[in-house]
């Protein structure tokens, strides 16, 4: 901390390249949760999340030497993750779907979702997790990184390694897909 | 339609069942802080190619090997 304001990842990138090993703690604190979800939509593997991460954590502090001054560590960080997990992945055909948090039943539990996931049905929500699990793996990629992460246009460009401009055409027909799929759905 | 979707997409993203763990920067720091294996690796496989040339080199039949080649 510096005058009690956290250090961003330029800081800690720059401080780690200089031999302060709390700073790379610090990153890899800062960032393991959304490291743990790119590795886990990989592997769909819980238990093998956690070996995966923290082997990329020790990968990318080895190529930190590599990393180009002044670009953004996260989505670096996050294709780093993803490679180490594609790489435990393959030879391994079970695929886990994904799953909803039992509490996040607002009559089961007492977590606090967000108004909107609040707002969201029992029935839309697996409607829809099961159309997005559904989705050619191109497509779920992207609307995994984009919607179900949170990331941006260009971190998921980045995090996936394809360019802008085919996140933005897969994101549309990703959209596309989804929305025939619930309308289908729905017309049963 | 397309709003409503991506925000029930988003809210969806709230609701999974994300893995969770314990902090690992400990564990990364310990297996950064431990001696890697390998430039020792390396360093053997330098050597075991040093000695194989010498041994070529020196001992009769490699050098015959050699002037064939040659």
């Amino acid at each position: 901390l510096v005058e009690g304001r956290p250090l961003d990842d330029q800081e800690l990138v720059t401080r780690t390249k200089n031999g302060d090993a709390s700073a790379y703690a610090e990153l890899v604190r800062a960032h393991q949760d959304i490291a743990r979800r790119i590795a886990f939509l990989v592997l769909r593997n819980t238990a093998e999340v956690d070996d995966a991460v923290q082997e990329a954590f020790v990968k990318a502090y080895r190529a930190l030497p590599r990393f180009r001054e002044g670009a953004s560590f996260r989505p670096w960080l996050l294709q780093i993750v993803r490679n180490e997990a594609l790489n435990r992945r393959r030879g391994a055909s079970r695929r886990d779907r994904l799953s909803l948090r039992v509490a996040s039943d607002p009559a089961l539990g007492d977590a606090a979702p967000s108004p909107e996931a609040a707002a969201l049905t029992a029935e839309t929500r697996s409607q829809l997790l099961n159309a997005v699990d559904d989705l050619p793996v191109r497509l779920r990629q992207v609307i995994e990184c984009r919607y179900l992460i949170g990331l941006s246009e260009r971190d998921t460009a980045s995090t996936l390694g394809i360019a802008p401009g085919t996140v933005k055409s897969r994101t549309k027909r990703a959209l596309d897909q989804l929305r025939g799929a619930i309308v289908a759905e729905d017309d049963r | 339609m397309t709003a409503r979707l991506e925000s029930e997409l988003r809210a969806l993203g709230d609701l999974i069942d994300w893995p969770t763990g314990s902090d690992l920067s400990v564990a990364v720091s310990a297996r950064l802080r431990a001696p890697s294996s390998r430039p020792r690796r390396r360093w053997l496989l330098a050597a075991a190619v040093v000695v194989l040339l010498i041994v070529i080199l020196v001992t009769p039949p490699g050098r015959q090997a050699i002037a064939r080649l040659a």
